[in-house]
């Protein structure tokens, strides 16, 4: 064990500013010419810049980082994607048609800009605003710009980093008491390239006024295109302002189906107001190193956060999810329940933080993380905490790590069902428990499909259950 | 139909069963009774092929083969059903999918055509009626979130679809109100024909009333000490086991539960 003496203790006073490393130059030297007009979007750019600068680049040493290796990516210069590298067309975006729906609200963004052929809008009420930012911030800067300062300066470095380098994005203003009940996806695609690292920054505002209700599916993907053999990394900035009374429904579903390394950072922040209820989840699928970070504000009296998340992986793919929830008010809800299907040499890791302000009192919040090891090779790390400084408050946490409960597959054995296709119920029945949590059955039925195609073949429930309608004769075999 | 022969078994080397010695035949039903830990779950989850029991000695017969060999889910295929005290909670696995499955396993086994899922759904709604359940619990998760009369009713209704030839209902009774235990027992009534056998284990006489055993059994110790007819359960429901326990010192090495 080292001992740790006065002269090799680490002095924080005396910190020195480590020298920018080839990620930083690349990324933050101003390649992207920015339209003049665009002032808003400059000013977004410049805030977010001065603010990463505050931070620094995220060490292990922060707890919020610990489990993320991040020394390739530092080393690596990560370009702004060139203009005419527009290779993305409507069959490489058929997987993603949620019901097989290809007229549904959609909005389609190809390494961090917004691409109108490969969008649709038709089916989205005249009454919403749902524009890209470059638009918007030509458009309508001052609506922009309130929005923006809704938030708080982030504490997440890649969040500063998405402000710092953002050329695009999508402004989504949904008016008061309007109720959109068709879910509108946002595909934020990327798809890597063969002549040099590249990274995308796109940024998502999302605004509810008082009694709106929508429900959105944000994904981000790797599409994994051939030849694409450098490493990308996709940055995306999620903001959601909740006004009084409304109601956000969201699936993020992030998969990187690249060749190379995929790096896959999404920060979500959402300022939730009086009686205003945010449900997400978020569904972590192949593919890469990705980061999620959610940052949920209760502010006002009543409101309510459910943050799911479910991951579903294998090969080498490694998933990290920081969550906080926030009560900052009286009688706020929040539940979380995240689970985990890890295969291969696969690795998940949950940070989870609630804290309840002291005046935050009638709070009752819920927090589970339950991990399923499918793989000897697989690991998890999972640190649920609670910081409480009200007394009058009901909290809940745990966490349970292990293989199938020999309980549960002896009861499905004793009605006749052969050992396997047991399994596969459970495990597939392990990841529907989250999958079953969401609202519309349109969104549950799309994810049922895309986590079925993720589970590694010595799993595959989708021979003996998925498809629902039919035993297949190999895999309902009766042995002995 | 069912033969158990000198059956010893043990849980972590624990020997819970000691020598237990049973004949049921088609078309009879048949009354466990005990005392807390003498072995009756025990006994049950051994026949069903439960991994947990080791079998030690002794052999079960189903229609004259050895389940010694058999896993679990070739028992429940060979028509052994075991309705659990205990009824397991599956998180994300629907009551509908589970049962299909279930029921398409054994159909393949018969050499029967596997159904879809309008037919089977067809099939579920007329056995539910069986046990009066709302078909909102079809669709609904594998026991989560059922009352412990919901979880008794829902083996019932895994009986009436699976249709055994061999139904053990362990405890079926406890935790179930009166009108509960009615609804229960007439389903498990409804199923009883001359061709299938019933193994009720049982703590109270009540059960009896609705279920009615044409021999009673008394399980202490790890084995079976008497054996009567209807009438045994009335004359152990008035003096207690204490009769029959006499000075045997060996009572109490089952767990009682799971």
């Amino acid at each position: 064990m080292a001992v740790i003496t006065m002269q090799n203790r680490p002095n924080k006073a005396h910190k020195i500013q480590p020298a920018p490393t080839p990620f930083e130059l690349a990324v933050l030297s101003d390649k992207t010419q920015m339209d003049a007009q665009n002032s808003a979007i400059t000013t977004i750019r410049e805030t977010g810049k001065s603010r990463y600068q505050q931070l620094g680049f995220p060490t292990r040493r922060l707890e919020a980082w610990k489990f993320i290796d991040l020394k390739a990516l530092q080393n690596t210069e990560f370009l702004p994607y060139p203009d005419n590298l527009a290779t993305v067309n409507k069959a490489d975006l058929a997987p993603y048609m949620i019901g097989g729906n290809t007229n549904a609200s959609r909005l389609v963004f190809v390494n961090g800009r917004y691409v109108d052929s490969l969008s649709n809008t038709a089916g989205i009420p005249k009454s919403i605003t749902a524009i890209s930012l470059m638009l918007a911030s030509r458009e309508m800067p001052t609506e922009l710009s309130a929005l923006e300062n809704i938030f708080d300066a982030t504490t997440d470095a890649f969040a500063a980093l998405n402000a710092a380098t953002v050329e695009d994005g999508v402004l989504l203003s949904i008016p008061q008491q309007t109720v959109v009940d068709k879910p509108i996806q946002i595909l934020l695609v990327s798809t890597g390239d063969s002549s040099a690292p590249r990274m995308a920054s796109p940024r998502c505002l999302v605004e509810l006024g008082q009694g709106a209700k929508a429900e959105l599916v944000v994904e981000c993907i790797g599409l994994g295109k051939t030849g694409a053999v450098q490493p990308t990394v996709n940055n995306t900035v999620i903001q959601i302002a909740a006004r009084p009374e409304a109601e956000l429904r969201m699936t993020l579903i992030q998969e990187a189906r690249h060749e190379a390394t995929a790096y896959s950072f999404t920060s979500t922040e959402a300022k939730l107001e009086a009686n205003s209820c945010l449900e997400m989840t978020t569904v972590a699928l192949r593919g890469g190193i990705a980061r999620h970070n959610v940052q949920a504000h209760l502010l006002e009296e009543g409101a309510h956060c459910t943050l799911n998340g479910l991951n579903v992986l294998n090969g080498d793919t490694k998933v990290h999810h920081h969550t906080e929830i926030h009560h900052l008010a009286p009688a706020c809800t929040s539940e979380q329940v995240y689970k985990s299907i890890l295969e291969d040499q696969s690795m998940a890791d949950f940070d989870g933080t609630i804290t309840v302000a002291r005046h935050a009192q009638k709070t009752d919040s819920s927090q589970m993380n339950r991990t399923l090891l499918l793989s000897e090779d697989a690991k998890t790390y999972t640190r649920p905490q609670l910081k409480i400084d009200a007394d009058d408050v009901k909290c809940a946490h745990g966490a349970t790590v292990g293989q199938l409960e020999e309980e549960q597959l002896f009861y499905l054995v004793s009605r006749g069902l052969n050992p396997e296709i047991a399994q596969c119920l459970l495990t597939f029945g392990f990841a529907e428990d989250v999958i079953n949590r969401i609202n519309l059955p349109l969104v549950r039925q799309y994810l049922e499909s895309r986590v079925l195609e993720n589970m590694g073949q010595s799993h595959n429930p989708k021979s003996c259950y998925a498809s629902c309608t039919k035993i297949e004769k190999s895999a309902c075999e009766i042995e002995g | 139909m069912l033969t158990i022969q000198d059956l010893q078994a043990s849980v972590n080397d624990t020997s819970i069963l000691n020598g237990v010695n049973l004949q049921v035949n088609a078309g009879e039903v048949h009354a466990i009774m005990g005392p807390n830990g003498s072995g009756k779950s025990t006994l049950s989850k051994v026949v069903a092929g439960h991994p947990a029991f080791e079998v030690t000695g002794g052999d079960v017969l189903f229609e004259g083969k050895s389940l010694m060999d058999l896993d679990p889910n070739e028992r429940a295929l060979a028509g052994i059903f075991l309705a659990f005290q205990y009824p397991v909670e599956v998180p994300g696995v629907s009551n509908a999918d589970f049962l299909r499955l279930a029921y398409n396993s054994k159909q393949v086994h018969n050499g029967q055509p596997e159904i879809d899922e309008d037919a089977f759904s067809d099939i579920l709604k007329e056995k539910a009626k069986i046990v009066e359940m709302d078909e909102s619990f079809i669709n609904r998760a594998v026991n989560e979130g059922f009352s412990g009369g919901e979880k008794k009713r829902n083996e019932i209704l895994q009986m009436a679809v699976l249709e055994p030839k061999l139904a053990i209902l362990d405890e079926t009774d406890s935790g179930l109100d009166i009108d509960a235990l009615k609804i229960v027992s007439a389903g498990v009534n409804k199923l009883k024909s001359k061709d299938n056998a019933v193994v009720v284990i049982t703590h109270y006489q009540r059960l009896l009333d609705y279920i009615k055993p044409d021999f009673v059994h008394v399980l202490a110790g790890g084995k079976i000490i008497k054996s009567g007819g209807r009438e045994l359960a009335l004359e152990l429901e008035e003096k207690g086991y204490d009769w029959l326990l006499g000075d045997k010192a060996a009572v109490g090495a089952g767990s009682g539960g799971q």
